[in-house]
Order: C-alpha cells, then structure tokens, then sequence
C-alpha cells in the first residue's frame, strides 16, 4: 500500500516536471513586447514607477479586485473568531497568555512605533517613482500592529470597534469609490484623467496602505487565542 | 565571477532553508528556517531585479507569515495533543 502510494506519487511528479519542462521549452514568445508599450505608457500614467503604473494605473482592475479578495478573507476572519473575549469591558479578562511581557520587547516596541511608522510613510511616498507602496507600507503597519499586540497593548490599532472598522472598508471603498467616479465623467470605469491621475493614484495608495495595514493584523489578531480548545 | 558564486551560494542555501523547513521534526525550528527561506527568497528576487517583489516577500512572506506561524506553535503548544486512536 505504503509502495504503491510512493510510486504514484513519484510517477504524479515525474510526469509534472515533464509537462513543466515541455512548457518552459516550447513557449513561445508573444509578438509584442509590453517592457516598450509600458515604457510609452510613464508619461501619461501620472507616476514615474512602472510597478506603480501597472499595479495603479494600466491594470488597476486587478488590484481593486485584490482589494476586495483581501477584504473578504479578513472579514470571514473577524467573524470566525471567538466572540467571548470583550475587548473593552472587563480589561483584566483580556490579558493573553500570548503577551510576552519584558522590558526588553517593550522597549523595543516603544523605540520602533516612530521609526516603523516613519518608514511605512517613506514606503507609501517612495511607491510614486520607486520600489515601495501600499501594499508593502501596509506591511510595515501591520507589523508594527503585531509588535504592539505581542507587548500587551490589546487595545492598540486593532480593538474591535467603529473605527477599526472603518479603516478596513476605507480602502476598498475608496477604490470603489474613485474607480466609478469615472463613469459619471462618460469616461470607463477606473480612467482617470491623466491630469488627475498623480493626485488620484497617491490618495488612493494612502487609504489603502490604512486598510491593508489593519487588514493584515485582522488576520493576526482574529487568531484563536491560545488555550482555546474548541477550535 | 563573485557574482556567480554568491548566486550559486544563495541558490543552495534557499534548497537547504527549503528542505530544513519542510524535514525539521521541531515545529519551532521548522517557522525560522521558513523565515530565513522567505529572507533569502527576498535576495533572490533583488538579484532578479524585482525590488518591489522582494520587498513584498519580505514584509508579507517573512515577517508576517513568520509571526502568525510562531502564534500558532503557541497555541498547539498549549492545547494538550489529542490521543491517537
């Protein structure tokens, strides 16, 4: 049985990496070569980063819909989660066993909250004309989120009220929002006047660095908290 | 030829890091070695001069991956194993 198993399975993936190698040989190159047409494209994206142009500007639809994937999971997280611990009323309640509780993590949290900060702005700003943006700001945010979490702030960035959830729509309804904007012009939907887009595209990457941020740590944060058993 | 050789290095520690992960028998030392295996994903896509990608995989694919499976070894850690049946 155990035999049979391994061979199927050798078989399965030595039949795979044959399919792949074929692939990787035998394709063929398409006739036109998009590296030039983005090139084309910069001046009229309205930002200098090629990464940014295409994630934010020619194929935007992709990321609005990554947005709203993102969204999505979070929220089936949030509503998977434990619904016992309350996260305002009884604060003695709330402590977690998870909550690493020495000065020298919470020195370091301190220390890091302005230059983690600092550096997810930078991010965020330097996405317009070179590696960097939202989603890798966002990171950085959630980061800090978890830092902050792990140290015993459990009411930090992501308590479970209003205002965290706000933040994590904001996003995707901003992009939403600023993509159907663009109908009511006569224009197709998510195309931006190339007079606006600059202005545009770094609005929109500013709420969304917001959400992704709140969204990763929601993912973190809607973790079972240790001890639970009836996961 | 430096160049080569430091591809060539960071190619066999990413197959290493890889395997480590996968094999380790400690689930602790399973989450580092897959959190040194997303830090060298991020060398390789830098020298693939993929900037924006390797910052992603090292935010995202490292860092939070990495906490969120050290959270999960707690967990397990504190639920007591269930009997094999």
């Amino acid at each position: 049985m155990n035999r049979a198993r391994a061979f199927a399975s050798g078989a399965l993936s030595v039949g795979m990496a044959v399919m792949l190698g074929s692939a990787v040989l035998t394709r063929e190159f398409p006739p036109f070569d998009l590296a030039v047409d983005l090139a084309e494209g910069i001046p009229r994206s309205g930002v200098a980063h090629p990464i940014t142009a295409v994630l934010l500007q020619f194929r935007s639809y992709d990321t609005l819909l990554e947005i709203a994937v993102l969204l999505v999971a979070v929220v089936v997280a949030l509503a998977l989660r434990d619904p016992t611990p309350a996260d305002e009323s009884s604060p003695e309640s709330v402590i977690l066993d998870s909550v690493i509780n020495t000065p020298v993590l919470t020195s370091l949290t301190m220390t890091l909250l302005p230059l983690m900060t600092m550096t997810a702005v930078y991010l965020l700003w330097a996405g317009a004309f070179q590696p960097g943006g939202a989603f890798q700001a966002g990171a950085v945010l959630a980061a800090l989120g978890v830092l902050w979490r792990v140290s015993g702030r459990r009411t930090g960035p992501f308590a479970a009220n209003r205002w965290s959830h706000v933040a994590l729509l904001a996003g995707f309804a901003g992009f939403l929002a600023a993509a159907t904007t663009t109908l009511l012009f006569g224009r197709p939907l998510l195309a931006w006047p190339s007079s606006y887009a600059g202005a545009i595209i770094v609005a929109i990457e500013t709420v969304l660095t917001v959400s992704i941020g709140i969204s990763l740590l929601g993912l973190f944060a809607s973790a079972p908290a240790p001890g639970d058993e009836r996961v | 030829m430096l160049t080569m050789l430091f591809d060539a290095l960071l190619g066999l520690g990413l197959v290493v890091a890889a395997l480590g992960a996968l094999w380790s028998r400690d689930l602790f030392r399973a989450v580092v070695l897959f959190i040194v295996f997303g830090l060298l994903v991020a060398l390789a896509w830098i020298r693939l001069q993929a900037p924006d990608v390797a910052l992603a995989e090292a935010a995202i694919g490292a860092g939070l991956t990495g906490a969120l499976l050290l959270d999960a070894i707690g967990h397990l850690r504190r639920t007591p194993r269930p009997e094999k049946s």
